[in-house]
């Protein structure tokens, strides 16, 4: 695909653009909560950092079957830069959260956004040296796979209690943050899935078939494993709230499962999330095909969408057309980031 | 019986092709080698039949799953004891006694497969093992079908 690429300036562009309509959208031309917003990026703050935790980590451990892999997860990294603007645009809606009338130490609106942008700059000045390091095999790459592992995970933590959890404050759970970074990772894997059936030609043509079939298969299983690793997680949070059944944590659970239709998209979130990708991960032949690769990808992402969305319904409003519309700004943005990689990882 | 012994991986590998492409199973040959080595691995893959391992370790782990939730359900009924206000079958807590016992009795199914689908333990095998030092050897065990 040869179309229009981006560089630094056009994509500060286009960013500011997107960040001032929505904006616009939310607070001046229909009033509405930001809830949309909230939705778009919980959902692509997963993609901006998964996909390239994943070859952090195979870095780490000195895994070679990521290569293959590597120009397109790590190509996601100038995303980065997008969504702390993104938040910026949402930021005046802040005012909606139930704790702001109440403000303390910790929630308080303007901590709330400085810290939120600044580990999110953190985050993506880490994503570029290590991104930089790592596609040319770069001899600090190991390092800077450690420092941006850790920026991501506290980042993603965060993220998970202050735009997620501080809605039900008083609620508190202590590995909402470990499941929302595990999340980000299932969904970077996924993209693996994504890239596997849009460049296989190249893939097949760079790397023998053999080799590349066998980094087909590692992503599959990959995502198999994390599939039973996100029901784990899910599971051990569900029970102990079940287990204990005190007011304060069950209302969290209550508001989204009480009444339908939220119960049946919260049950379906379970489906798409776990049983789907465990039950058909588990045949050798489905992991070898990419076109299945994409397909249980995007069963994935709607799972992911649906959660995200059942996360903010309860508390903002979210407006459908505004969730479409600022989805596919983003998710179009997205996409030429990773068609523009040749620019932003300086390949020749 | 005939043995046929090299000193080198190549002329083994290419006579080992040779005897599977002229339609010698499995069960007619045996190969043995100075260490393991992933490409004869994966050569003779192609060849060999695919194992019946898999569904071994399946039938372990549905039965341990469904003996999981069939002891939890059981003894609940016959013995009801309400706890917590919870229902008296409730799902939830035996997933982790269903899970449990899906993974113990898939690892010792798979066990004992791996033992039966390999014929082992072989004491005829204990007690006369064959040596061949460093050599790559292919052992035609019967000539027909």
């Amino acid at each position: 695909m040869n179309g229009a690429k981006l560089n630094w300036r056009t994509l500060l562009i286009a960013t500011a653009v997107i960040s001032v309509f929505a904006y616009l959208l939310e607070n001046v031309l229909l009033a509405a909560q930001g809830g949309a917003l909230l939705v778009t990026l919980l959902f692509w703050v997963t993609l901006a950092h998964g996909p390239i935790t994943v070859v952090a980590a195979a870095d780490i451990v000195n895994g070679k079957w990521i290569k293959p892999y590597k120009r397109e997860m790590l190509s996601v990294y100038p995303f980065g830069l997008v969504i702390p603007f993104l938040f910026l645009a949402f930021s005046p809606n802040v005012k909606h959260y139930v704790w702001f009338h109440d403000q303390g130490v910790w929630l308080n609106s303007t901590f709330f956004i400085v810290r939120n942008v600044v580990l999110l700059l953190i985050t993506f000045f880490f994503a570029r040296k290590f991104a930089l390091e790592s596609i040319k095999e770069g001899p600090r790459k190991s390092t800077y796979a450690v420092w941006y592992v850790l920026a991501y995970v506290i980042t993603h933590t965060i993220i998970a209690f202050d735009w997620v959890m501080s809605m039900e404050y008083p609620w508190i759970s202590t590995l909402f943050g470990a499941y929302f970074f595990v999340e980000a990772f299932y969904a970077g894997i996924a993209f693996g899935g994504v890239m596997t059936f849009i460049n296989y030609a190249r893939f097949t043509s760079e790397y023998p078939v053999k080799v590349f079939k066998k980094a087909q298969m590692d992503m599959g299983t990959l995502l198999f494993g994390f599939s039973v690793f996100w029901a784990y997680q899910f599971y051990s949070q569900y029970l102990v709230i079940w287990y204990g059944n005190l007011p304060e944590e069950v209302s969290f659970l209550a508001r989204r499962v009480a009444s339908s239709p939220m119960r049946e998209f919260a049950y379906s979130v379970i489906v798409l999330l776990f049983l789907v990708p465990f039950v058909t991960l588990l045949f050798r032949k489905l992991k070898g095909s990419p076109g299945f690769l994409l397909c249980i990808a995007l069963v994935i992402y709607t799972g992911l969408l649906i959660e995200r969305i059942l996360y903010v319904v309860p508390h903002f409003t979210v407006n459908p057309l505004l969730t479409i519309i600022e989805f596919a700004l983003v998710g179009g943005l997205f996409a030429f980031i990773v068609q523009s990689r040749s620019h932003f990882l300086n390949l020749s | 019986m005939q043995i046929y012994r090299f000193e080198d991986k190549k002329p083994f590998m290419e006579k080992l092709k040779e005897l599977l492409e002229s339609g010698f199973t499995s069960r007619q040959l045996e190969i043995y080698l100075p260490n393991p080595d992933h490409e004869i691995e994966e050569f003779i893959e192609e060849y060999w039949p695919k194992s019946k391992l898999k569904f071994v370790t399946l039938a372990g782990g549905l039965s341990g799953c469904t003996a999981g939730f069939a002891f939890t359900i059981f003894t609940s009924l016959d013995w009801p004891l309400i706890t917590s206000g919870k229902p008296l079958v409730s799902i939830p807590a035996y997933i982790v006694i269903a899970f449990e016992l899906t993974i113990l009795l898939g690892a010792l199914f798979s066990l004992g497969g791996f033992l039966l689908l390999s014929r082992l333990p072989s004491f005829k095998q204990i007690f006369q093992p064959e040596e061949y030092g460093n050599e790559f050897v292919i052992k035609i065990l019967r000539e027909e079908t």
